[in-house]
């Protein structure tokens, strides 16, 4: 019943030339005008940088009691999107779910291009950002140390240590194909270039049983980080005692979070990506209904986060909290970005319960987008809705962004884009060897 | 006086004086007097409209850096007040004027004495001078000397913000223009008719530390005084009220008439009584013990008809007026300036009445005056339009901004033949004089001057003149004759004439050490009352009383009933009250930084003023905040930004004066609206006045505080006294250890805390500034303010409960608890707040990267954030503003949080001296900066182990409470419940 995960019976030779000729296709208009919009928006956030570096934060519309918004929003936003690659790739291979295979390149790069993104705002939105590094333990000569009760060193240490496994694991599973390329590149330049990167790698059944072994190990070594980058980024906000923040539910609540809005990113880029080059026969109707289903579930966990969120202020007894989810989020300045949040992740994603809107690719596509969305304005409800309104009403505060801080938001979007659309001239975004692997196995289970 | 002199010959020394020295000098030869970083105190005074109030100015390396009060002088008693808090930085303002000129060309104080100093053949026939009132007795003689020299010369005492009334009103009710004085400490019931005493007035910082002392209700068992108040807009006086009724302006004579009314039907009630005991007299003789005065005849049949003529508020007057007659003498009713003259000859008859010889009596008022050189404004004007001056001499006097507007005293100066002002500023006035002398800023001066009850204090210099100031006896004295007159020898030669025995230099050292003259206060005069005087001024009333009466017959435009069906309009007649605003006063203190970022007193507005209206008229008009009104009177209008303001009286508008300056202030600029051309005349209130809204024109407003309700949480807690005695332990689950896991802090040595009582927090906020003042607190500007970026480390939280027509209210200081589990410790990521073993929150800006978790994890939102760099933003920090620095606090940089230390400093100060002299610290050997300024001395400071001191019997006391007390935070910093006492008869 299980529909096929590649389409037709193509021999490895066609699939190397189809995956493969990606890298050395002429360069499409499309491909074109995406790069230019994609740099534009590069040198927009480099300048929105520059001004926040040389004049101080005072830039961003953050003020006191809101002293976090769009940069911690948008470094949650982007972190919770790179929970997807590190998941498809690692869990699910240790799951040994097949279907993985087609999709889980593109995921691992968008995971890297994401936490790239998300990596500079904790930089950026520093008071004095020349001084980051101070979060980092290291035996320094003022013998003082980071604050380790505080969620904040651990925070960009999850995050280093996240970015370096996944840019790891990314590249291990890249080699066969750097090998493959070295030996079809046109051109002596590429065959060298792919050459080294291919680390001598020649397919030997000992290589080959070095190399399962060592990709296992790091799947094994990634899988818990994908539980532990986001807890750390939740216990940010569930440390404190801020109303709206001071919740136990936090770490589970904001993983789920994270893949739904993975999974929906991986949506997002996937659907247009299959179409323009044509890869329906490899990333199949199974995998982007394998994709949707996962949406459907970690969508259904985080309403019952809210659900959770909603009766605990109610019967924490505090009047605090009661304010904070009852009166506060649906109705206060900003109260419009709440019922965002619980249209696009709470109603929206109830669509794919319809077998009709898994298949179709444009629904599909808008709602991955709108479930992004919905994610953004749920960081924004955790962090600004709670900050407006705290313990003592004289000290509420409201929030507006300023032209810097649409600005930074929008550049990141274009960095991202402008990574991956390198990505996708570089390297075989669908792993080639992964696949042949799975084309046999395949077939000797039909034959 | 050796070491005053050394103190300014210092004061050129390190590059203060700009004309002499560049660079730094080495300290070579230290001054004797001088240690390098320990601080120096003078005793000087500054003058407000005439009054001075004393105060003890810090000077580090001859740059004067804080502004606190003179325990020794009577209109401080230690405390200070904002302007007097702020005046410092006045000093340094960058936009004082820095030069001499005559026309555009620069020019020089010889050339002024050559020109001004000569003989007139006129005999000063075309001789004007226009002052600030004055009580200088230096200035007087100056005068005199004028007067001698050339006797034709006239002299006209104008300020916009002081009104005649009271000596009016005196000379109503006793035939002499005498000053009130008051000591609000002998009274239990106090009746305010439109009167901000405790904080609005000259000598409001005693008048609020006497009321301090009855209000404060040690125990359950404390007596406290009562507080009644009359007023239209809400005050700090009316925020402390037990009953505060809003009226408009014109209504509180009726308010004020009916209870004195009602209190001559009293006091003749007892003599009825008493005369069937003793032989009955033609008037109401003795009354009740004797301790009362007697009434006219006259008096009390006018009364009678006054309250004829006012029924409404019968049952309120009787209670009213049983209440402030009900202890022997210990009424107190107090007219404000903003009141008719016929109510301050009310609130004498009051008095009178009420017997309340130790709460209320006259002395003569210390005012100069020029006797027949005396000129009133409006007679220099018609001098002015007829070219009968020759020369105008402007003191420091700002009529061509705040002058009344019927009369052109812009066009009217600029016809003076010759014209000179002396003034801090190139302001309005300025533009119109020919002439300009830039002027001595009072820390830069000699003179003197008295204080409210007359006591005379000097005025002394902590440094000279940055740019060449001359002061107003200078000036004088060119007129007088003197070729080269310096303002010291003036003072002196002055004081020594006037002196009688011997040691007049011994006698001298010690007046300007101490900053007072023992005994000088002026004499208690026994009035009687002026029965002619008094009966014409109440007839009048009550024949206005009568005719209003008779034409009400049809109801008003302005709805005083509830229940009328809101029906949005587009104008309103309305009344109008002018006052003089809490932060620059009449404008002159339009270009002070920190007074435009403090937050008003009761609106928390900042860097602008708003037409004040009520909640009702907002509905009844269709306007919210910001929404912009044209306001007319008189045929002239401007246009306002609304502040609905709880507790306005409705169908009134309150405006605050001072704004709009068109001076070349820099920081002035462009704040405000000018009300002045509303005003006529010097009228304080009027009548007639429509509002009107203009459609889709708004003004943004910078206001700190936006939320006013406590939303029932235990934030602001108050009880009535009646609930307090019978439940004492009403706060009891605010307060008390909470359960916890984790150990007990380490701790060492003393252990700091605070203790505030609401009871008697005005709301004053000269708390605010003393804080900005000591702790380099920058100014952030409009803009800023409007992001809530601003950086006071104390600010004060107002809370109304209950009706927002007739609100009650609590003001809060908050500022940093220093919690003993402090939530801002555990989340900074690099040990950039940590706690002391003494007990303290401390801030490490060098360790601080900027992550602001601290502050989003503070409970209290007390730690604020340097967005920016402040200095490196315009004039608000930047330049001469930098002299007025702490050296013994960090100016804190961009990207740093920042926050209350309970003075640290000051701590740490003390600490060294103690264990260099081998002891430990005192009580109250520290206080804080906001200790030593607040009026009423509701804030209190010290170490948990100084048992016997305020800071902890205080927060024994059963009405003590911690704020969020709930989240186990253990703040050191604890408050005491705001008790009311208000009167069972009234409901």
């Amino acid at each position: 019943m299980a529909e096929p995960l590649i389409l037709g019976e193509p021999s490895d030779r066609e699939l190397s030339e189809q995956l493969l000729s990606v890298v050395w296709r002429p360069r499409s208009r499309l491909w074109l005008l995406a790069f230019a919009a994609a740099s534009a928006g590069t040198g927009l956030f480099f300048l929105c940088a520059a001004i926040t570096v040389s004049t101080g934060i005072g830039v961003f519309g953050n003020n006191i009691p809101v002293a976090w918004a769009f940069d911690i929003i948008n470094f949650v936003w982007w972190v919770g999107i790179g929970h997807a690659g590190t998941f498809i790739s690692a869990i699910l291979l240790l799951l040994e779910q097949k279907w993985r295979t087609s999709i889980n390149r593109f995921a691992e790069g968008m995971t890297l291009f994401a936490v790239i993104q998300a990596a500079m705002y904790p930089l950026l939105h520093l008071g004095r950002p020349w001084f980051g590094y101070w979060l980092v333990p290291y035996p320094s000569t003022l013998d003082v140390w980071p604050q380790f009760r505080s969620a904040l060193p651990w925070d960009a240490a999850a995050i280093a240590t996240y970015f370096t496994v996944s840019l790891l694991f990314w590249y291990v599973g890249l080699i066969p194909d750097f090998a493959s390329l070295r030996d079809r590149a046109p051109g002596k330049a590429r065959r060298v270039l792919y050459g080294i990167f291919a680390l001598g790698w020649r397919g030997s059944t000992r290589q080959l049983t070095h190399y399962r072994v060592l990709y296992g190990l790091l799947a094994g070594l990634a899988t818990p980080l994908v539980i532990s980058v986001h807890s750390i980024v939740s216990s940010d906000f569930a440390m404190g005692l801020t109303p709206g923040w001071h919740a136990t539910i936090f770490p589970p609540f904001f993983v789920a979070g994270a893949i739904f809005s993975g999974f929906a990113m991986v949506l997002t880029l996937l659907l247009p990506v299959r179409r323009m080059f044509g890869l329906e026969n490899v990333v199949t109707q199974r995998h982007i209904g394998a994709l949707a289903k996962m949406i459907l579930v970690t969508a259904w966990i985080v309403i019952g986060s809210y659900i959770i969120e909603f009766f605990a202020a109610w019967y924490s007894g505090s009047e605090v909290e009661s304010y904070q989810f009852f009166v506060a989020r649906p109705t206060a300045p900003g109260a419009g970005v709440f019922w965002v949040q619980m249209v696009c992740n709470a109603l929206v994603p109830q669509l794919l319960w319809s077998r009709r809107v898994r298949e179709s690719g444009v629904a599909l596509w808008i709602i991955s987008v709108l479930v992004n969305v919905g994610m953004w304005a749920e960081r924004y409800v955790i962090i600004v809705l709670s900050l407006q309104r705290e313990f003592l009403p004289a000290q509420w505060g409201d929030f507006s962004p300023s032209w810097v801080d649409i600005g930074l938001f929008t550049g990141t979007l274009g960095f991202f884009s402008l990574l991956f659309l390198i990505f996708l001239r570089l390297f075989p975004f669908i792993p080639v060897s992964e696949v042949k692997e799975l084309n046999h196995e395949l077939r000797k289970g039909h034959g | 006086m050796k070491l005053l002199g050394a103190g300014l010959a210092l004061a050129g020394i390190p590059g203060c004086n700009v004309s002499r020295v560049e660079g730094i000098l080495p300290y070579i030869e230290e001054p004797r007097e001088v240690t390098a970083g320990v601080p120096r105190f003078y005793a000087t005074s500054l003058e407000l409209d005439g009054f001075a109030t004393g105060v003890l100015v810090q000077s580090v390396a001859g740059r004067p850096t804080k502004v606190d009060g003179n325990p020794d002088h009577p209109a401080s008693l230690g405390a200070s007040g904002v302007l007097e808090q702020a005046s410092v930085l006045g000093l340094y303002d960058p936009s004082r004027a820095r030069g001499m000129r005559e026309g555009k060309e620069p020019t020089s104080w010889e050339a002024v004495v050559k020109r001004f100093g000569g003989a007139r053949a006129d005999r000063g026939a075309g001789l004007r001078f226009l002052l600030l009132p004055q009580s200088s007795p230096l200035v007087g003689d100056l005068v005199g000397r004028i007067v001698a020299r050339h006797p034709e010369a006239r002299f006209t005492f104008h300020a916009p913000a002081l009104s005649d009334a009271p000596w009016e009103g005196a000379e109503m009710a006793f035939g002499r223009r005498l000053s009130p004085q008051r000591d609000v400490a002998a009274a239990r019931a106090i009746l305010s008719l439109d009167a901000d005493f405790l904080a609005g007035m000259p000598f409001s910082l005693r008048y609020a530390r006497q009321f301090a002392e009855r209000r404060r209700t040690p125990s359950p068992a404390s007596e406290m005084n009562r507080l009644y108040v009359v007023e239209t807009a809400l005050s700090p006086t009316g925020s402390m009220a037990d009953h505060r009724f809003a009226r408009r302006p014109g209504e509180v004579a009726r308010f004020a008439a009916a209870v004195v009314a009602e209190l001559g039907v009293l006091r003749a009630a007892e003599g009825a009584a008493g005369a069937a005991e003793e032989v009955a007299g033609g008037v109401a003789g003795s009354l009740a013990g004797g301790v009362a005065g007697s009434v006219p005849e006259g008096v009390r049949a006018v009364l009678m008809r006054l309250r004829a003529a006012e029924g409404a508020e019968r049952g309120l007057a009787q209670a009213i007026a049983r209440d402030l007659a009900a202890g022997p003498g210990e009424g107190l009713v107090i007219a404000g300036d903003r009141q008719r003259p016929e109510v301050h000859a009310l609130a004498h008859l009051a008095n009178a009445l009420l017997g309340s010889r130790k709460a209320a009596w006259t002395t003569e008022s210390p005012l100069i005056q020029a006797r027949a050189a005396q000129q009133s404004l409006s007679d220099l004007v018609g001098d002015l339009r007829a070219g009968r001056v020759e020369t105008l001499v402007v003191i420091e006097a700002n009529p061509s901004y705040a002058g009344p507007p019927e009369l052109g005293l812009s066009e009217a100066i600029r016809a003076a033949r010759e014209s000179i002002y002396l003034g801090h500023h190139e302001n309005e006035t300025a533009a119109d004089c020919r002439w300009f002398v830039p002027m001595a800023h009072s820390l830069e001066s000699w003179g003197d001057a008295r204080a409210w009850d007359g006591t005379l204090s000097t005025v002394q210099p902590l440094l000279q003149p940055l740019f060449g100031g001359r002061t107003a006896g200078e000036l004088l004295a060119v007129f007088a004759g003197e070729m080269y007159p310096e303002a010291r020898r003036l003072l002196e030669d002055a004081a020594r004439r006037r002196y009688q025995g011997e040691g007049f230099g011994r006698w001298w050292a010690e007046v300007l050490r101490r900053g007072t003259v023992a005994g000088s206060a002026l004499p208690r005069v026994e009035a009687e009352l002026d029965e002619v005087g008094l009966v014409e001024a109440l007839t009048r009333l009550a024949v206005r009383f009568e005719t209003v009466r008779a034409a009400r017959a049809a109801p008003t435009a302005s709805g005083d009933s509830a229940d009328a069906t809101v029906e949005t309009v587009t104008d309103e007649v309305v009344e109008v009250a002018f006052t003089p605003c809490a932060r620059v006063h009449d404008g002159r203190f339009a270009n002070n930084a920190w007074l435009q970022e403090l937050p008003d007193p009761v609106t928390k507005l900042t860097w602008d003023n708003a037409a004040l209206i009520s909640p009702a008229m907002a509905r009844r008009l269709g306007v919210e905040n910001e929404q912009v009104v044209e306001l007319s009177l008189g045929g002239r209008s401007v246009r306002a930004p609304v502040l609905v303001s709880p507790g306005h009286a409705d169908g009134a508008v309150t405006v605050h004066l001072g704004y709009g300056r068109r001076g070349a202030e820099v920081i002035a600029e462009g704040v405000g609206f000018d009300a002045y051309p509303l005003r006529q005349g010097e009228v304080a209130a009027a009548e007639g006045m429509v509002i009107r809204r203009v459609e889709g024109e708004r003004h943004a407003l910078a206001i700190t505080q936006e939320h006013w309700s406590t939303h029932g949480r235990p934030i602001a807690l108050s009880a009535t006294l009646e609930a307090y005695r019978k439940e004492p332990a009403f706060t009891a689950s605010q307060k008390g250890r909470l359960p916890t896991l984790l150990p007990e802090p380490r701790r060492a040595g003393e252990q700091w805390a605070m203790t505030i009582d609401t009871s008697i927090c005005t709301g004053c906020s000269s708390c605010v500034v003393a804080c900005q003042a000591e702790n380099n607190v920058h100014v952030v500007g409009k803009e800023q303010v409007r992001k809530s970026r601003e950086m006071h480390w104390l600010r004060i939280d107002t809370y109304y409960s209950g009706a927002v027509e007739a609100p009650e209210v609590v003001h809060q200081p908050m500022l940093c608890q220093h919690c003993e589990k402090a939530p801002c410790e555990y989340v900074c990521p690099t040990n950039a707040t940590v706690h002391s073993p003494d007990g303290l929150n401390e801030m490490v800006y060098n360790r601080c990267v900027g992550t602001r978790f601290c502050s989003n994890n503070c409970p209290y939102k007390v730690r604020r954030f340097n967005f920016f760099d402040y200095p490196e933003r315009g004039p608000l920090n930047d330049e001469l503003v930098r002299l007025q620095r702490n050296p013994e606090v960090t100016v804190r940089e961009r990207g740093v949080m920042e926050k209350c230390t309970y003075c640290v400093q000051r701590i740490r100060k003390t600490g060294i001296q103690a264990r260099v002299e081998g002891r430990d610290i005192q009580p109250g050997e520290v206080v804080t900066a906001c200790q030593q300024a607040c009026p009423t001395g509701a804030i209190q400071f010290g170490s948990l182990s100084h048992t016997g001191e305020k800071v902890v019997t205080w927060r024994e006391e059963p009405r003590s409470y911690a704020v969020l007390h709930e989240l186990g935070t253990r703040p050191r910093t604890m408050y005491l419940a705001r008790i009311h006492n208000p009167n069972p008869e009234i409901g």
